[in-house]
């Protein structure tokens, strides 16, 4: 096992499962299921967006419509009662589901919005052939997953199971980062209880984590690659039948002490979020969704969804891009070696194979970037 | 630490290429100073003119950076080069005229033509001082003592120039250090040697020559070519496969013109022709992009 040549930042866990206020995004043209001040139940619809439906994720009153950073919001106060509006008891038996049971079930959830693998999932239903649970954290913000699986192990391997049969998966496989002792320990117990599963270690180089460079990796056709959230997302839906209305997140950076795992509700701001933690964003520091270096920027005023796995703390990068100085390293790290140069220089657009990974950009000594 | 902080402020390129260059200056002040001192060839007194080239080529590389302030390229460290690769004997007016026109050239002539400087700057040095003075490009006690290249000139390296005409050993220290330095494209050297020894021993089996004289291929200035002036960035390929073909190509070309020319000459001129060969490939490879 190698051992960390840093040491590990300390996990400060914190439940934040009783915000005040929940916030719902909209815009000008939605179409309203609730009246203004009405009492409202957890998991109640309460309007369709962008042919999305969003559901209440507390139970509670509607406050109203507030305007946030030129952004619409409808308001929920909690009442901290946690009612449902159907309650439902576990299922017993996912294996014993078909396929297109599982189909009508994802399809009813709206769970194909919860993140691009579960989309993938279920526009590639029928060519399913392999079935890879990623435990991989090529950054510090994928920590989540492997935190995710820690404190969900049995319900992810059940659900990761229960896919298997369902989908006739003769071997599915577990690809974990050979620094991860913790999670490796767990699942080299699992053998016995899993005698088909193949659990292969890996490296855990960015971008090794992308769904598309690990079928590479391990040579698969048609593989569905999910991710710890992923499968957590599943089981609430299918074992559950509730939908995802709680998750954890993981707040880091560099210029924090510890790392934040937040037990939280979604639809809260993430300004609410930042206060719960204590942290206090500095002027020159900016919030990454999922990847410092894939470099998607959330505003503090943002509210959390399912697509947001992890915040990153960054600074920001104020350097301008300068004159390309042909040192070949887009080239060389490029793991689809699409010579992203050309493509920077002449100004087209990247090819479909492109992973956008960004790694392009994050290595460029001129800082010519993709995203900024 | 973020594990995937692969490119950091913190590694200096500039901090690392002075480093790279530094065991070649302090052999070069060994060879052509104390060496040429102690065995008085050379008094003290004279002992400024060897350090004055460099000296002032490098103030002057400091001063036209901070008037100029061309931060695409680095002045000084151009400046540097040029003061560590004249030889002192050269005649200096013409030398710092030459600098100065160079650092003109550099700065003022369109940013698409990219060309070696470094290999055109020591080319034209190496052209005027073959016409002007007799290519006399030895120190003092090398052209007086009984001169035959020999295997210890791989080590010792002869010629009166700091880095131009050093020894391979140090040569090779460079290299390590240089390759530290994430843009440096430190596989164009190993392809460059992997030829250049091919060729060697073909032109051996053809000849059946192993005389000192086919032994002086491998001597400083080639290597100094390759590992300063062949990697160049704005010169040279940067996709894999041109890398190869460039670094081929040079390495042969070199290996010719050493023979044609001389080897004080033959791998700086293979250099220049190889990069302006690939600066005409790549402007038409981006005008046909652009369409």
């Amino acid at each position: 096992m190698k051992k960390e040549d840093i040491a590990v930042k300390k996990v400060k866990r914190i439940d934040y499962l009783s915000p005040e206020y929940l916030y719902f995004k909209t815009d000008d043209e939605t179409k309203y299921l609730v009246d203004g001040k009405s009492k409202i139940l957890k998991e109640q619809l309460l309007f369709n967006y962008h042919n999305k439906n969003i559901y209440s994720t507390v139970s509670g009153k509607v406050l109203g419509l507030k305007t946030i950073d030129n952004k619409n919001f409808l308001v929920i106060q909690n009442d901290y009662k946690e009612k449902y509006v159907d309650n439902k008891s576990l299922r017993k038996k996912i294996n014993d589901l078909s396929k297109k049971d599982i189909l009508d079930i994802l399809n009813e959830s709206g769970a194909e919005y919860y993140s691009n693998n579960i989309h993938y999932f279920l526009n590639h239903f029928d060519s399913i052939e392999s079935l890879v649970l990623s435990l991989m954290v090529c950054e510090d913000a994928q920590k989540i997953y492997s935190n995710v699986f820690l404190d969900y192990n049995s319900e992810i391997m059940e659900i990761f199971d229960a896919l298997s049969q369902i989908f006739e998966i003769k071997s599915p496989i577990i690809i974990i980062s050979d620094t991860d002792d913790k999670n490796i320990e767990y699942i080299s117990n699992l053998s016995g209880m899993y005698p088909n599963l193949r659990i292969v270690l890996s490296h855990d180089k960015y971008p090794a984590s992308h769904p598309l460079l690990i079928s590479r990796k391990l040579s698969l056709t048609n593989s569905l690659v999910l991710t710890s959230m992923d499968l957590y997302y599943l089981y609430s839906v299918i074992k559950r039948e509730k939908r995802v209305l709680e998750k954890e997140i993981l707040i880091t950076g560099e210029s924090l002490k510890y790392d934040y795992l937040v037990n939280t509700k979604l639809n809260v701001l993430i300004s609410d979020l930042l206060n719960v933690c204590n942290i206090k964003l500095k002027k020159d520091e900016i919030l990454c969704k999922n990847s410092a270096i894939m470099g998607d920027t959330i505003n503090s005023y943002d509210v959390l969804n399912t697509e947001i796995d992890s915040i990153v703390i960054a600074q920001k990068d104020d350097e301008k891009e300068k004159e390309c100085i042909n040192c070949g390293l887009c080239n060389k790290f490029c793991p689809q070696k699409l010579n992203p140069q050309r493509y920077k220089l002449s100004g087209r657009p990247y090819p479909g194979s492109c992973i956008d990974c960004n790694m392009c950009s994050y290595i460029c000594p001129a800082k010519i970037g993709r995203k900024r | 630490m973020n594990k995937t902080y692969i490119f950091s402020k913190e590694n200096n390129k500039e901090n690392l290429f002075y480093l790279a260059v530094l065991p070649l200056i302090l052999y070069g002040l060994y060879k052509n100073g104390y060496l040429l001192i102690s065995n008085k060839y050379i008094t003290k007194a004279m002992l400024i003119k060897v350090i004055l080239y460099p000296l002032i080529s490098t103030l002057i590389g400091y001063i036209f950076g901070k008037i100029f302030k061309k931060k695409e390229y680095n002045l000084l460290t151009f400046g540097i080069l040029a003061g560590l690769t004249a030889p002192y004997n050269f005649n200096i007016i013409a030398y710092f005229s030459i600098v100065i026109g160079m650092m003109f050239l550099v700065m003022y002539v369109p940013n698409r033509l990219k060309l070696n400087e470094p290999a055109l700057l020591i080319s034209i040095l190496i052209l005027l001082n073959a016409i002007f003075n007799n290519s006399v490009l030895f120190n003092p006690m090398e052209v007086t003592s009984y001169y035959k290249y020999s295997l210890f000139d791989l080590f010792f390296g002869r010629g009166a120039s700091f880095i131009y005409t050093s020894s391979i050993f140090w040569l090779l220290i460079s290299y390590i250090v240089l390759s530290f330095i994430k843009v440096y494209k430190k596989n164009i050297f190993i392809y460059e040697v992997c030829t250049f020894l091919v060729c060697f021993l073909i032109y051996m089996f053809i000849t059946k020559e192993f005389s000192t004289s086919a032994v002086t291929l491998f001597n400083g200035i080639t290597f100094f070519s390759f590992i300063f002036l062949a990697p160049i960035n704005e010169a040279s390929p940067s996709i894999n496969i041109e890398i190869i073909i460039y670094s081929i190509f040079n390495a042969i070309l070199a290996f010719v013109l050493i023979f044609i020319f001389n080897i004080f000459t033959g791998a700086v001129i293979a250099t220049l022709i190889s990069s302006i060969l690939y600066r005409i490939y790549d402007i038409i490879r981006q005008k046909r992009l652009l369409k």
